[in-house]
């Protein structure tokens, strides 16, 4: 299936093309045997969603609906205008030079945040199906609607979807099927860039506080400089640095659509010659096709100095995938016997048409589609390239008896991203089970009176990681010099490339006490991934397009142990409580790397023995209270504390009584690792509650042990520019004696105060990422069956209300807005809010 | 059993296609890029990859792969305007450079060093390609020179800009200068061969960028003009090289080769001429 982003400018999701209400089942495989028959495309885990298709039976047409609203996730806590003018102020003081800002007339006291928020980011969601069939025919249709507002005012999804499957079993030797699900998604979004100056969050973030948002006078009506450059200054003596926008005019004029439609379409045809043995095949195509269109308004904002952009997208991705297996089972006496023989082939086709132009006649023109000649510099593009895939596999299962469980399994998978010779790699699998309580001697036992499953099982298999693109080949790409073109080498091909392997072992115990009313499982579990397949580094002075190689680097691992369990509190005929949860204890470690060589990227580093992507930078150590300099612990012998003197940008030692001692320095090899990205624990626990047609659902989810980065503090709220920042730069130092964190003011010394805009992290900006969230609460009611069809005359044969709270309450120390907002190497960069939703359903059927 | 013998066919049958499929399906190229081994294999994408060593020279990269004037593009220009020239700052992004607060860190420092190598592996991979290119008969001896010269030239600049910010000056002769490169890097083998050098004195820099000055002049055509190099770039680079290296006697000897004493205002390569009157440039 398609999977991860399809546009250029929105945030899609290919899942999202799935209606919910069309899902049966979620399953998620983790154990590295059943992984191991889904190949490369397991290398993470499967998750097995089963969709809904036909039933026997009198057709069923359900109805279900939510509304609700979308709010911000919590805001950033910012400077008000006279908090503004005054760090400002003793900001420019400090630095010798005159003071800048000051409150207009109307003392006008902006809050950007919800100048862009959009206050009522409504919810909605409307589907239709019928679901019927008869012994040999079984369908499903459904229709769905649904609108999603985010809380940017520009931010809406809606999604118009249309999903029909269809079953028929012809003769007992041939039974055929298809299913066919149709989407068109609109999205509209806006710049979400952490550091773009028409960004949204970050362009309201440090939007002045002192001016206004309109101004009359103006000839767009909005508060923005007479040379249309920056947000208006109003009676600030000069405008916001770096010319950052009105960012209410760019919201309201700058497009960013894409329009989505998808195709996932899937026949079947299955054979049973004799009996035992079917014959599968299978062929499916997944189409994407996304319609990206980004204009940028003339007047004011990022279009401003080309005087209009467009850029229109029009990008295609087809999956084509064709799959054969046969299964033969057999059953002698107390033997069960399976073999499954299988081949998948599968093709990628990408493809992407791009027109667009600048110097637009009129914004008039910008609004919803490139117009012919309104436009005076044209520009075009595209792009065209393929994939491949191919997988043989077997599987032998074998059990007796109900007691004894072994599988074995092979597979061989081929990918178009490496060289020939390597390009083909070979995976095995092995589990096994004992089911201990179905032994005679065990049920007989006392034990076998209370424990009614006990069963221990151990797997381990082998699966390959998909790359992209063609890393082994060392390839010229277009690259016009002014009017002419040029080709040029643009990547370090690595021929000796071979599979990225992920290895899984795992052995676990099920057991189930009290007719199974108190269950427990516990998996101990260690996923090796070895020939690891990273871009390295290399030295920047051999001049290596993006300075990196793709290499097998070596092999890291997470180890850990997972608990599982569900209890049946009560389980009376009116009452009932069930508690069911899981926790997962791990450990990441790189076990080994090419030539023990430390792989260090902009924040991060992977080197031995430490866990995968730890944050790499400067030991800070506070605020010196003496004069406010910030202090650091060099990385030498010594672990030598230095101060960085922020009048002359030079590093000292400490002096008697901390005032400045000689001369020093922070450099490259001061750094070391602030910590560890990755969570070590973490898991949920669900409560529900029923009483009578009631029910009451909490769900909680907790997450800890890594660390987070802060990138947003970092970069925007403790600015020192003539922007606004956050109210965590007012615990500035001030005068000698005051104990803070927050060094001392000096307009726009960011770099060597804050060692903002480039590679140098300091722990001052790592945080913990601890939290325990309250995910979901819902409360349901649903009416009595007689009730329902004696009040609507047999017409409506079920209904079910319910109200519910989605990620609305979290308990964490993280400074940010989400400590679940970061990336995959621990950085918060995001600034957008993650959202809360309160929403009201309802689930019909006749 | 005929029942079985259908079967068989069937399942044969898929085996069949199976087998041609696979190499269809994995026998994949990119339709965005030559490879290596087709970049220079007819004269005309020789003459493509020379452009491409220019188009490293004017627009570069920076943090987060956007595309940036470095090393001799915009960026680079208008950063060290605001270092050098009589300004007043007012924008937080030219802070850094008019207080010159740059640490090795510097995202104006990292990138331009960045690109400045990135600048002279595409040059050297490109003079590897062209030699072949000659040895097989691809292209003829004097244009695969010609077109060595320019990226010998291209090579040279590079360098001597990296020696101008990162090395001790000529007048120091001793002193540490910078790792001059010139083969190409681009595998395994050539980037641990490219690891192990370490750096040279400043004078052995100098003396390879003149020596690929002294080939360019030699191989350059004399009647180029506008944006590729020609001889009288190679010569005017080579002035201000040896100005650096404090040779007065060589920078006028080179000046000679280009400017006509007994007639100042015309040039002895070219034919370029200074007009009578300012007015009458258009």
């Amino acid at each position: 299936m398609v999977s991860g982003g399809t546009s250029g400018i929105t945030n899609t999701n290919a899942l999202s093309d799935i209606n919910p209400n069309d899902i049966e089942s979620i399953e998620t495989l983790k154990d590295g045997a059943s992984s191991a028959i889904y190949g490369s495309r397991a290398a993470n885990g499967v998750i097995l969603i089963t969709t809904k298709r036909g039933k026997a039976g009198k057709p069923k047409l359900t109805y279900d609906a939510y509304f609700g609203r979308n709010s911000a996730f919590k805001k950033f806590d910012l400077l008000n205008a006279n908090e503004f003018v005054e760090i400002k102020n003793e900001g420019y003081l400090n630095a010798g030079q005159p003071i800048q800002a000051k409150n207009n007339e109307e003392n006008t006291n902006t809050d950007w945040q919800d100048v862009i928020f959009n206050k009522k980011a409504g919810v909605q969601s409307h589907t239709i199906s019928l679901r019927g069939g008869t012994e040999n025919t079984g369908y499903y249709v459904s229709a769905n609607f649904s609108d999603q507002k985010g809380i940017i005012q520009t931010n809406d999804v809606r999604r118009y979807a249309l999903r029909g499957t269809f079953d028929h079993t012809v003769n007992k030797y041939l039974k055929i099927g298809t299913s066919l699900n149709l989407a068109k998604t609109d999205d509209a979004d806006q710049n979400n860039g952490g550091n773009a100056l028409s960004g949204a969050m970050t362009a309201a973030l440090r939007a002045l506080p002192n001016v206004r948002v309109y101004n009359p006078s103006h000839p767009t009506g909005y508060n923005i400089t007479n040379d249309y450059a920056a947000l208006g200054q109003d009676s600030n003596r000069r405008a916001i640095e770096n010319n950052f926008v009105n960012i209410k005019y760019v919201l309201d004029n700058n497009k960013y659509l894409s329009e989505r439609y998808r195709i996932l379409a899937n026949t079947y045809a299955q054979i049973t010659p004799i009996e035992g043995l079917t014959i599968r095949t299978q062929g499916s195509v997944d189409y994407a096709n996304t319609l990206d269109f980004l204009a940028w308004n003339s007047i004011h904002g990022d279009g401003r100095s080309s005087n209009g952009i467009i850029s229109s997208d029009d990008r295609k991705v087809s999956v084509y995938l064709w799959q054969n297996y046969a299964t033969y089972d057999k059953v002698i006496g107390k033997n069960n016997l399976g073999f499954t023989l299988g081949a998948d082939y599968e093709k990628n086709v990408s493809k992407r048409l791009n027109g667009g132009g600048s110097g637009f006649s009129d914004p008039f023109f910008l609004t919803n589609g490139l117009i012919s000649n309104s436009f005076a510099v044209p520009s075009s593009g595209g792009f065209y390239g393929e994939a491949g895939f191919v997988s043989y596999y077997g599987r032998i299962n074998y059990a007796f008896a109900s007691k004894y469980f072994l599988q074995l399994s092979y597979r061989t998978d081929g990918q178009s991203s490496l060289a020939k010779e390597k390009r083909f790699g070979g995976f095995p699998g092995v589990s096994v089970g004992y089911t201990i309580s179905e032994e005679d001697f065990f049920k007989k036992s006392n034990l076998g009176n209370i424990v009614n499953n006990f069963k221990i099982r151990a797997s381990y298999g082998v699966v390959g990681n998909r790359l992209t693109g063609f890393p082994y080949l060392s390839t010229y790409g277009s690259a016009p010099y002014g009017s002419l073109n040029g080709i040029a080498f643009n990547l370090a091909g690595n021929p000796d490339l071979k599979w990225e392997t992920n290895t899984k072992y795992n052995v676990g115990i099920d057991l189930a006490f009290l007719n199974s009313r108190v269950r427990f499982t516990a998996d101990y579990f260690i996923n090796q991934n070895d020939g690891l397949v990273l871009a390295v580094p290399v030295p920047p002075s051999l001049g290596i397009p993006g300075n990196s190689i793709s290499q097998n680097i070596g092999k890291m691992e997470n180890r850990g142990i997972e608990l599982g369990g569900s209890f049946d509190a009560v389980r009376k005929s009116k009452f009932s409580w069930f508690i069911e949860g899981n926790v997962t204890f791990l450990k990441n470690k790189v076990i080994s790397l090419v030539n023990k060589q430390d792989i260090i990227s902009t924040f991060n580093i992977i080197r031995e023995g430490e866990p995968i992507n730890s944050f790499y930078g400067f030991q800070y150590a506070g605020v010196n209270p003496l004069n406010g300099n910030p202090m650091y612990i060099k990385n030498n012998e010594g672990q030598t504390q230095i101060q960085g003197n922020i009048a002359n940008s030079t590093y000292y030692t400490m002096g008697a009584g901390d005032s400045l001692g000689v001369a020093s320095s922070l450099a490259t090899s001061d750094k070391r690792n602030l910590g560890n990205p990755n969570p070590t624990w973490f898991g949920s626990l669900t409560n529900t509650f029923n009483y009578e047609g009631f029910g009451l659902e909490i769900m909680l989810r907790f997450s800890g042990g890594n660390k987070i980065f802060n990138q947003t503090a970092y970069e925007t709220l403790y600015n020192l520019g003539f922007q606004n920042s956050g109210s965590g730069i007012l615990n500035r130092w001030k005068s000698p004696g005051d104990v803070t964190d927050v060094p001392r003011l000096w307009a726009g010394r960011d770099n060597f105060i804050n060692q903002a805009g480039g590679s140098n992290l300091t722990s001052r900006w790592i945080e913990k990422g601890d939290f325990l969230k309250i995910q979901n609460i819902i409360l349901s009611y649903t009416v009595p069956v007689a009730k329902v069809k004696s009040m609507t005359k047999d017409n409506v044969s079920s209904l079910r209300f319910y109200f519910q709270l989605q990620n609305y309450f979290t308990f964490t120390k993280y400074s940010g807005i989400d400590p679940e907002n970061t990336t995959s190497l621990g950085i918060d960069y995001s600034t957008v809010p993650s959202i809360k939703t309160f929403s009201f359903g309802l689930n019909l059927g006749l | 059993m005929n029942k079985l013998f259908k079967n068989i066919v069937f399942i044969a049958l898929i085996l069949g296609v199976i087998s041609c499929k696979q190499d269809k399906l994995l026998d994949v190229l990119p339709y965005d890029s030559f490879t290596d081994a087709t970049a220079f294999s007819s004269k005309a994408r020789c003459e493509l990859s020379v452009l491409g060593v220019y188009d490293a020279a004017q627009s570069g990269f920076y943090a987060s792969g956007q595309v940036r004037g470095y090393p001799f593009g915009a960026a680079s220009f208008s950063q060290g305007d605001m270092r050098g020239e009589d300004m007043l700052n007012q924008a937080l992004f030219f802070q850094i450079t008019y207080e010159n607060t740059y640490s090795s860190g510097s995202a104006n420092n990292v990138y331009m060093w960045h690109t400045l190598y990135g600048l002279i592996n595409k040059a050297n991979l490109v003079i590897e390609g062209l030699q072949t290119a000659g040895n097989s008969g691809v292209l003829s001896t004097a244009d695969a020179n010609k077109l060595i010269g320019e990226c010998r030239f291209l090579r040279a600049m590079a360098h001597h800009e990296l020696c101008i910010h990162f090395s001790r000056p000529y007048a120091e002769p001793n002193a540490l200068g910078i790792v001059y490169r010139d083969f190409g890097t681009k595998d395994q083998a050539t980037i641990e061969k490219a690891k192990s050098l370490s750096r040279e004195t400043v004078v052995s820099n100098y003396q390879k960028i003149l020596a690929d000055l002294d080939f360019a002049e030699a191989n350059l055509p004399s009647d180029r003009q506008n944006i590729r190099a020609g001889i009288v770039a190679a010569i005017a680079l080579k002035m201000r090289v040896k100005s650096h290296m404090g040779d007065w006697t060589g920078v006028k000897t080179e000046g000679a080769k280009l400017i006509n004493v007994s007639s100042p205002g015309q040039s002895l390569i070219g034919g370029y001429k200074l007009t009578a009157l300012p007015e009458t440039i258009r």
